[in-house]
């Protein structure tokens, strides 16, 4: 039994989380310890206080020589641009103020979860080697939150207040089972293990909500999504005398986010191990404590996409306010809605070696792999050309990848002495990946356009196109003056036309690192522990939408309505009148190195408790040329990002 | 101890035995979403999915006025095919320009835009979307699928009536779709739903699939008048037909004047008249209703409560509000600040915007007339054509001022009347005397009486475009009308076109606007 309690304070005012969790386990046997039950249940209550995260967008473009409070605000005393003194003259067009927006609006939730699964053990007393096992789970999850903005919020366009129930169900149940034969075949030197078995998920979802509109309460249409995941599956594995490996599965998925002629697919895999340091040959190796070699190939399947239904033509009703007039009625609409009839199984081909080794007693030790990945029938939400289906997106299987990669990792004990010890893990990985086809066209110019940003409606800056990372920016190269200056408007023509036209775009840098490292060191000198973790990427490439959203005259000057709008101070550096947002003068290097933990621990030994004291910092600094506020972003767009935590922990731990 | 065990074993195994047994994995939608095997056991869902095409002008989703959008990829509001229709045909000429510091939305109005400006992309997608969708219901409505469910009788003659519309709403998209950008990617019911590039048609040929879907359907739809407000019928296939015919040379370099003669004669004769009512009323949050409406052939419908969209009305009407211009006045909470018009188009009017013709509707107090700054709301006449409010000036159903009531008349018979008239000129055949009646016509509701009226001298093709201006501004013509007079980008200047303050003209190419790259191989 174990009871666990955290709560946090987010960056944001009024992002707050608290959880309380009690964890369960029962354990019983029978049958003279043949048969083994356990039942694990955690119980998590979590209650929750989100922020208006419009908040983080609202303070970059906020105009600073404003106050935060005006006590003649209609606005609860927060100074917002208005045309008069009521809660109705806001400038609907004009920036809100980001404070305003934390405190006036109030959304809690509250998540009753409770994850139970139950294990069944079975040795079969007539044939030991023989075991069967069974898992029961289920994670079920009840949310309900309640949203509210007053009449006195400038966010509030309605002349009552705005309130938005939500609550929603989440279940996912489980149930496998296998069989699992070992035995040792003495008479050929070989283990045997064998295992085969079937497994059933089911995930469903319920959510419903009412919301303010129009001045009245409406409720929202209910929805439900459910899915869920069929497998078979067997593996047989061989040890012949302690030096060979050989492994090979092959399970058979299904999902029922397929039609029933692509809902089934099958998976086998192969690996070989050869553990060299048992060969006679290497009993007399005074430098090598361990080696070993290792291969495998092997295909996974992904159906790790967002609709359940995405290979029938499903139809949406309308709802209030989306009806049309027909004589005097008005009538409810009827919308069908993207389908890709041959939606189907992402295959991933993984092909892979890699070699263990430790020498002089381990003391140093490490291993190198290689992969190489290719990815068959690419599941992603892509545009699709206009008129081909029924949106502009659809998740659909767009095309083929290949991805490879060297990863080293060593480790090794610098000092081991009985009362001070000092390990130093460092890794490496080198990785390359590229589209090497598009489904939608077979032109080698054909490009699906990507990574959506903010300024404008419904700019990408990245692209997929055949040959390139699926990160890759998609910019026009900016000119500059002698000085180093960007000439505003000024681009490289690429294609030699006398004129800038989108031809001139160019797939430029990409997101995705070359390689990326992390050093850990440990350090225990008799009570007293100490380790630290630096992790850094290289090569990869950051557009700063910050930048270029902001970071132009008109973002502050050219206002609809009689307000100014902050600007990012690189419009100073840029000097750019009008926004150039598509300009490979945002693209920047992001290459970092961050130190992300230090950790420093004092053990006091007891009698009948063991107290160990820690102090714990996380994301304690960055080492970048990067302006923007954080280096590493995921997908390469630096917009108003949610900022990484540093985090100082003083912990006390108490073991009996 | 086993004894007890033993229950709990065969409750397991058979938990595992029922699980297998059922098929699992064939799961269908358990909310109010349907599948189209089952949808259509509701015989309402041919009438809903027909309200559905006709929303695809109006609204921009499945939830008003916005949450769960058609179109993924674009902000909601931005992506409604009126709006962008309006933008596309208005912004680019002399009658509309825009404040708003969106994307590139100021390259439309200097003509300066590139393949990768977001309003062009988006109404390419939009025009697109709406042509699938029109091709949907015609899949879906084939003799052998409506026999297949044994549909039958009145439902059966019910579904061919809004299969005529389908066809008539897709050649209208088509129509757009062809005078926009020329030569667009093309798609009917035959070709399968997935995800491939769309062959794309050239002008000319798109230009003979429109007349022959709208020859074909002129019998079938549902007579002039006859049908429901809101839907189309054959009048409005008559006008479709008049304005294909008259921009026939843009299109295919073969005028067809004298088909636009017979058409327009066809909608002339139908029923429809210029009622004695102010001009204004065209224009207001009961113009389904005030007597305006006898003139309406196809009318783009909006309402407050029920058919709400941050496109269309509720746009063209914020968006023109601004300065010292109280929303109250025009039936609505605020104003977005962003629309006005250009010295160039006030002059159009005798008089300006003072002028005797009381279609010179402009705003103008706080105003200035001539445009030095196109950011600056109160730099350039605001337009104060459009409101949502009755004629009696109360606001229209939505008591928060958000959603106007107001329908935009797509077309109505005035344009029929001018088209006529143009024709007659262009040699189309037609009665002279008889064009010079309807333009009187217009003028005496403009001016009150006859002090306006022209005489066949007065009867000019220069006439004929600056009347077009005078009696359409803002219904989304202007683009079209321009470039059929050469006045759109090698002829015809006014503030800020070609990007400079006293305007310039720009090269012939931008009379067609360019598609995605993306959707180019």
């Amino acid at each position: 039994m174990n009871f666990n309690h955290t709560d946090q304070q987010g960056v944001l005012k009024k992002d707050f989380y608290e959880r309380n969790a009690l964890n369960l386990t029962l354990t019983q046997n029978f049958l003279d310890n043949d048969l083994k039950l356990t039942l694990n249940s955690k119980g998590i209550l979590d209650e929750n206080s989100f922020a208006d995260q419009g908040a983080i967008g609202a303070a970059v473009a906020f105009d600073p020589t404003q106050s935060v409070f005006d006590p003649t605000s209609p606005f609860d005393g927060f100074f917002e641009f208005r045309g008069g003194d009521t809660t109705d003259d806001e400038f609907r067009q004009a920036t809100r103020n980001p404070l305003a927006l934390l405190l006036q609006r109030d959304n809690n939730a509250k998540n009753k979860r409770n994850i139970s699964n139950l294990n069944v053990d079975y040795r079969f007393s007539f044939l030991p080697e023989l075991r069967f096992n069974l898992n029961a789970g289920f994670d079920y999850a009840e949310l309900s939150g309640y949203e509210t903005r007053p009449i006195t919020s400038a966010a509030n366009n309605q002349s009552v207040r705005f309130e938005n129930f939500y609550e929603g169900i989440n279940r996912n149940t489980l149930l496998d089972f296998y069989f699992n034969y070992k035995n040792d075949l003495d008479a050929i030197d070989t283990k045997l293990d064998l295992t085969a078995g079937h497994s059933y998920q089911e995930f469903f979802i319920n959510s419903k909500s009412r919301t303010t509109q129009n001045n009245s309460l409406v409720a929202n249409p209910v929805s439900i999504n459910r899915n869920s995941l069929e497998s078979y599956f067997a593996r047989a594995s061989f040890d012949i005398s302690n030096r060979y490996l050989i492994s090979a599965s092959y399970r058979r998925d299904g999902s029922s986010r397929f039609s029933e002629d692509n809902r089934w697919s099958s998976f086998p895999s192969v690996s070989i191990g050869w553990k060299i340091m048992n060969e006679s040959f290497m009993e007399n190796s005074n430098v090598f404590s361990n080696l070993k070699l290792r291969a495998g190939y092997g295909i996974t399947g992904n159906q790790e996409i967002g609709p359940n239904y995405g290979y029938l033509g499903i139809y949406t009703p309308s709802q209030r306010g989306a009806n049309v007039q027909f004589g005097n009625t008005f009538v409810n609409t009827l919308r069908p809605e993207e389908f890709d009839e041959n939606l189907k199984w992402e295959e991933l081909k993984t092909t892979n070696v890699g070699l263990d080794f430790g020498i002089f007693n381990n003391r140093f030790s490490g291993s190198v792999d290689a992969y190489y990945r290719e990815t068959k029938d690419l599941l992603a939400t892509v545009p699709v050309p206009a008129g081909a289906n029924l949106s502009d997106l659809l998740t659909t299987n767009v095309g083929e990848t290949v991805s490879r990669g060297i990863e080293v990792g060593l480790d090794a004990a610098i000092i081991q002495r009985e009362d001070f010890n000092w390990n130093v893990n460092y890794n490496i990985s080198f990785q390359d990946l590229e589209i090497t086809a598009l489904s939608l066209g077979n032109d080698p110019n054909f490009f699906i356009p990507q990574g959506g940003i903010g300024g404008g409606v419904g700019n990408n800056i990245q692209i997929w196109k055949e040959g390139f990372d699926p990160t890759t920016f998609f910019v026009y190269r900016q000119v500059y003056n002698n000085e180093g200056q960007p000439i505003e408007g000024a681009y490289v023509d690429v294609n030699g036309d006398n004129q800038i036209t989108e031809a001139d775009r160019q797939a430029y840098k990409k997101a995705t690192p070359d390689y990326f490292m992390g050093l850990t060191n440990t350090i225990n000198y008799k009570n007293l522990d100490f380790s630290f973790t630096f992790r850094g990427n290289f090569g990869n490439y950051v557009y700063n939408n910050t930048q270029s959203g902001n970071g132009f005259v008109g973002a502050g000057t050219v206002t609809p309505q009689a307000y100014y709008a902050n600007l990012n101070a690189n419009v100073l550096e840029s000097n750019f009148e009008a926004a150039q947002l598509f300009s490979d003068y945002y693209i920047r290097s992001a290459d970092f190195v961050r130190l992300d933990n230090v950790s420093l621990g004092y053990l006091f030994p007891g009698d009948v408790v063991d107290v160990r004291a820690s102090l714990t910092g996380t994301n304690l600094f960055v080492i970048t040329d990067y302006e923007g506020l954080d280096p590493e972003i995921g997908n390469g767009i630096d917009n108003n990002f949610y900022p990484r935590t540093r985090n100082v922990v003083l912990g006390l731990n108490l073991s009996f | 101890m086993y004894r007890n065990f033993k229950p709990v074993m065969i409750l397991f195994l058979s938990t595992i035995l029922l699980w297998s047994c059922q098929d699992d994995l064939e799961l269908k939608p358990e909310d109010n979403r349907e599948t189209s095997a089952t949808v259509f056991d509701n015989p309402d869902s041919y009438r809903e999915f027909t309200a559905k095409l006709y929303a695809g002008l109006s609204l921009s989703g499945q939830q008003g006025p916005s949450g769960n959008a058609d179109l993924q990829g674009l902000d909601e509001g931005f992506s409604n095919y009126m709006r962008l229709f309006f933008k596309l045909q208005e912004l680019t000429t002399d009658e509309a320009v825009i404040g708003w510091n969106d994307g590139t939305i100021k390259d439309l109005h200097s003509q300066t835009w590139t393949s990768g400006n977001e309003f062009i992309r988006t109404m390419y997608s939009r025009l697109l979307y709406q042509i699938a969708l029109t091709n949907e219901f015609l899949r879906q409505t084939t003799d052998a699928k409506l026999d297949g469910r044994g549909v039958s009788g009145d439902l059966k003659s019910e579904i061919a009536e809004y299969r005529a519309e389908a066809r008539f709403l897709r050649a209208l998209s088509y129509y757009h779709a062809m005078d926009l950008f020329g030569n667009p990617p093309f798609v009917t019911e035959e070709d399968p739903i997935g995800a491939f590039l769309p062959p794309q048609i050239k002008r000319a040929d798109l230009f003979s699939y429109i007349e022959g879907e709208l020859l074909a359907i002129e019998s079938t739809i549902v007579p002039a008048r006859q049908n429901e407000y809101g839907r189309a019928d054959q009048a409005a296939v008559w006008m479709l037909l008049s304005k294909l015919y008259l921009n026939a040379e843009v299109y295919t370099g073969q005028g067809r004047y004298t088909d636009v003669i017979t058409y327009t004669t066809k909608v002339i004769q139908a029923g429809y008249s210029i009622p004695d009512v102010p001009y204004q009323y065209l224009f207001l949050a009961d113009n389904d209703t005030n007597g305006a409406q006898e003139e309406v052939i196809f009318p783009i419908t909006f309402d407050g409560l029920n058919t709400q969209a941050y496109g269309g009305m509720t746009f063209m009407i914020h968006a023109s509000i601004g300065g010292s211009m109280d929303p109250a006045d025009f039936g609505v909470s605020s104003g977005w600040a962003g629309l006005r018009t250009t010295q160039q188009f006030v002059d159009l009017f005798p008089g300006g915007a003072e002028s005797e013709d009381k279609r010179a509707i402009f705003y103008t107090d706080g105003q200035k007339k001539e445009i030095d700054n196109i950011s600056v709301f109160t730099d350039g006449y605001a337009v104060a054509k459009f409101k949502n409010v009755d004629i009696n000036g109360e606001q229209g159903s939505d008591s928060t001022g958000e959603f106007p009531d107001t329908d935009f008349p797509m077309f109505r018979l005035a344009d029929a009347y001018l088209m006529y008239a143009e024709a007659v000129l262009r040699g189309g055949g037609g009665s002279t005397g008889q064009a010079v009646t309807y333009i009187n016509e217009l003028k005496e509701r403009a001016y009150g009486d006859s002090s306006g009226n022209i005489t066949a001298s007065d009867l000019t093709l220069d006439f004929i475009i600056n009347e077009r201006g005078r009696e359409l501004y803002w219904e989304a013509q202007r683009r079209t009308d321009l470039i059929r007079f050469n006045l759109f980008t090698e002829n015809g200047v006014w503030a800020f076109k070609g990007g400079v303050p006293q305007g310039t003209t720009t090269a012939s190419f931008r009379n067609i606007m360019p598609i995605p790259a993306s959707d180019l191989v």
